[in-house]
């Protein structure tokens, strides 16, 4: 239950920070943007906030997640935009029992991942505020590490994501993103479950600097 | 034809075709028996989802009885197999061997045999003298359609490999065999055979009960006799004796011989001095030198009448065994010891695959005292005596049985002039060994007891582990310690995990495989070292919540 009540209260204060700057980044671009087209290249940084699709896994890994991204895109034309993204995320757990027989054993874990992700945004309209939908898929590498005793799983799995957000212009090369994303990575384990999911539900908000 | 006639003419027919009819046959039986000559390594899984249990095991199939709705379900798991037979309530089915091509004298009378593997037939019947159809010589089995084995019956069969033998044969265990005393044997046999008949449902037969029992008596053992009813109408009974064990007394080990006889006019003479007197003289001597022994775990000496009519007694026992979930230990079960024969001096031990470890201990227990050959023979078809009946409720049994063909089998002229107690002696003395070191003659310090085993599973994402809590009685005389040992396989070999006796009564092994059963075994150690035998086996979550 403590578990719950904090991973619920990490993620009502992103969205919270998210939806109270969104509007702020937003008037800032109204008022300070000038008709100037958008960079062709941009580059960018987003956190975000994690929330795993499936139960096993939130169950070992109980705590908020917020992994950091940086990407490079490069707009194609006024409708279809692509990039590559390299996002980082690490959190720790405790295993679960089961067939308890003594509830006080366990054992401290550390998961890493890091994907590579590949996507292609499509853009509802562009203008100051310019919403987009997309699509891609991503490259897992993921290790887990039981800390109390010499194990460790490291392995790759490939997946899908879907996503939607919008972009605030900010002046002539800064530009506000947020987006929301769901992610689907299948995998193979002898944990809690047989099929892991690392994919779930992904917030993120960060800043895109054209480039040229 | 007049309308009338006509009309009740095709409800006759109509009748006649349903009743007749395969398809009738089918819908009107609630189960079937099917052939699974290819078990995969799912098959235990698929059978238990459909509510199907195993019946015979044989070399090349299993003979398994299934729901009628099942069928469809087996059949989606990738389940190949083949139906025999509809069963209905009122037939019997019966397991025969037969070394002739069509096993039936007539095909007179209700009974239908199909050819299961070499030489073994699955028969069923309504008759009851169905027997007289049938070519003489041959075994049967009655097969019970309604006794579910143990769970771990037919599970995954392990892989055929040599087994270290943890056990020797001592000083003790020798000291034990030497007590073998033709004599008795000779003695045992020859009142046996003086009951002219010994074919189960006669009063001779019962009269030979009551001598057994008298015997257990008389070496001072408490024995009760078990009547049972067999096809129906006929009574007999089985004899048990049991030397109560010392430390874990609920925990058996089980000797055993049929004692009633068959012949070809049964009903007037059938002395079966080698079938199966020997084996009964050799439970009767074992009882007599082991009554004066104490032991770990008891120690059980089943005398089991109508063998000779399908393995009737000892299934009857068997059954109950099963359903008290009694914990016996092994059965060694001892059918035809005394007629070597010109060959040589060969004593066949005869398991199943569950069974392997059993074999390979006999022989490593027994070999070292005897003279006779002992040899392992690994064949789940060899199921014409009364290890068969427990190998189908999940117990490792086997049977020791000359390894020679007696050409008085079944015969009036199967009289004890034809054996040779030479070799039978020697065959007592190794089973006996093997029992006694079974039951594990008591120790300084004494075994401990008390073993209990929980375990539970860690996991993570992408790894599980599995923790197992022991617990166990200290014991009552002073020990330095304990040492605990485990192993992935019943009866093991044993790996030791403590490096020093631990002075706890408790212990805990982590880090193992999550998918894996452990077993454990614990000794006691003194304070001059000397170590106990090992306490009562426990399985890794026998004792799981």
């Amino acid at each position: 239950m403590k578990t719950t009540v904090k991973q619920s209260t990490a993620l009502a204060a992103f969205l919270a920070a998210v939806f109270l700057l969104l509007p702020l980044f937003s008037a800032a671009a109204y008022a300070g943007a000038g008709a100037a087209p958008p960079q062709r290249f941009f580059i960018g940084a987003t956190i975000g906030y994690f929330y795993p699709g499936q139960d096993s896994f939130r169950k070992i890994y109980a705590g908020p997640i917020f992994p950091l991204e940086l990407q490079l895109g490069w707009n194609l034309n006024r409708k279809i935009s692509v990039f590559a993204a390299s996002r980082y995320l690490e959190t720790s757990g405790n295993t679960v029992l089961l067939a308890v027989q003594r509830p006080e054993e366990t054992y401290a874990l550390r998961w890493r991942l890091a994907t590579v992700r590949l996507g292609l945004n499509y853009w509802l309209w562009t203008s100051r505020f310019s919403p987009f939908l997309g699509a891609g898929i991503n490259a897992n590498f993921y290790k887990e590490q039981w800390l109390d005793v010499a194990l460790a799983t490291t392995g790759t799995a490939t997946g899908y994501f879907v996503q939607a957000g919008g972009r605030c212009r900010l002046g002539r090369r800064w530009q506000v993103l947020a987006q929301l994303e769901y992610s689907a990575v299948p995998a193979a384990g002898d944990g809690l479950d047989p099929g892991p999911d690392l994919g779930g539900l992904n917030l993120s908000l960060g800043l895109l600097l054209g480039i040229f | 034809m007049p309308l009338r006639k006509r009309i009740v003419f095709y409800l006759l027919a109509f009748l006649i075709s349903t009743v007749f009819s395969p398809a009738a046959a089918a819908a009107a039986a609630p189960a079937a028996l099917l052939k699974i000559a290819d078990p995969g390594p799912a098959l235990s899984r698929s059978l238990a989802a459909a509510g199907a249990v195993v019946v015979q095991e044989l070399n090349s199939c299993l003979l398994v009885y299934a729901p009628l709705p099942a069928l469809p379900r087996l059949r989606a798991q990738g389940v190949t197999f083949t139906v025999i037979a509809y069963p209905r309530d009122n037939v019997s089915f019966f397991l025969l061997y037969s070394e002739h091509d069509a096993p039936l004298f007539s095909r007179k009378g209700a009974i239908q045999c199909r050819l299961l593997e070499d030489r073994i037939w699955l028969c069923w019947t309504t008759a009851a003298d169905f027997r007289k159809n049938l070519a003489p010589p041959f075994r049967l089995k009655a097969l019970s359609l309604s006794s579910a084995p143990a769970p771990a019956a037919f599970a995954a069969v392990p892989d055929k490999e040599s087994y270290q033998i943890a056990l020797q044969a001592g000083p003790l265990l020798a000291g034990l065999a030497a007590q073998v005393a033709v004599e008795r044997l000779r003695a045992d046999i020859l009142a046996l055979q003086n009951f002219k008949t010994r074919f189960a449902s006669t009063p001779q037969c019962e009269a030979a009960g009551d001598f057994i029992l008298g015997r257990f008596r008389q070496i001072g053992l408490t024995a009760a006799s078990d009547p049972f009813t067999f096809e129906s109408r006929y009574q007999s009974k089985n004899i048990l004796a049991v030397i109560p064990g010392q430390v874990a007394p609920e925990l058996m080990v089980l000797a055993c011989a049929h004692y009633d006889s068959t012949g070809n006019n049964p009903l007037i003479s059938a002395p079966g001095a080698d079938d199966n007197a020997s084996g009964t003289a050799a439970v009767l001597e074992m009882a007599r030198i082991l009554a004066k022994e104490r032991f770990d775990f008891s120690i059980g000496l089943l005398c089991v009448s109508a063998e000779e009519w399908g393995l009737y007694g000892s299934a009857h026992y068997a059954d109950r065994a099963l359903r008290n979930g009694d914990k016996i230990i092994a059965v060694i079960n001892l059918d035809m010891i005394a007629y070597p024969g010109d060959r040589q001096r060969v004593l066949d031990v005869i398991g199943n695959r569950q069974s392997e470890w059993l074999a390979d201990l006999f022989i490593a227990v027994a070999q070292p005292l005897v003279e006779l050959r002992l040899a392992k023979v690994i064949n789940s078809s060899l199921s014409w005596s009364d290890h068969s009946s427990f190998w189908d409720r999940g117990y490792a049994a086997l049977c020791g049985i000359e390894n020679s063909i007696n050409p008085y089998y079944h015969r009036s002229s199967d009289m004890l002039d034809t054996l040779d107690l030479g070799f039978a002696t020697e065959a007592v003395q190794a089973s006996l060994a093997v029992v006694a070191a079974l039951a594990q003659p008591i120790s300084t310090p004494a075994a401990p007891i008390g073993l209990r085993a929980r375990s539970q599973v860690s996991a993570s994402l992408f790894s599980s582990l599995k923790t197992v809590y022991l617990e166990w009685q200290a014991n009552r005389e002073p020990v330095s310690g304990y040492h605990v040992f485990r192993s992935d396989k019943s009866h093991g070999p044993y790996l030791r995990l403590s490096e020093q006796p631990i002075v706890a009564t408790a212990f805990r092994d982590s880090l193992l495989l999550p998918g894996q059963n452990y077993y454990y075994v614990l000794t006691a150690v003194d304070e001059q070292g000397r170590e106990s035998n090992y306490s009562a086996e426990v399985r890794d979550d026998e004792n799981n919540r």
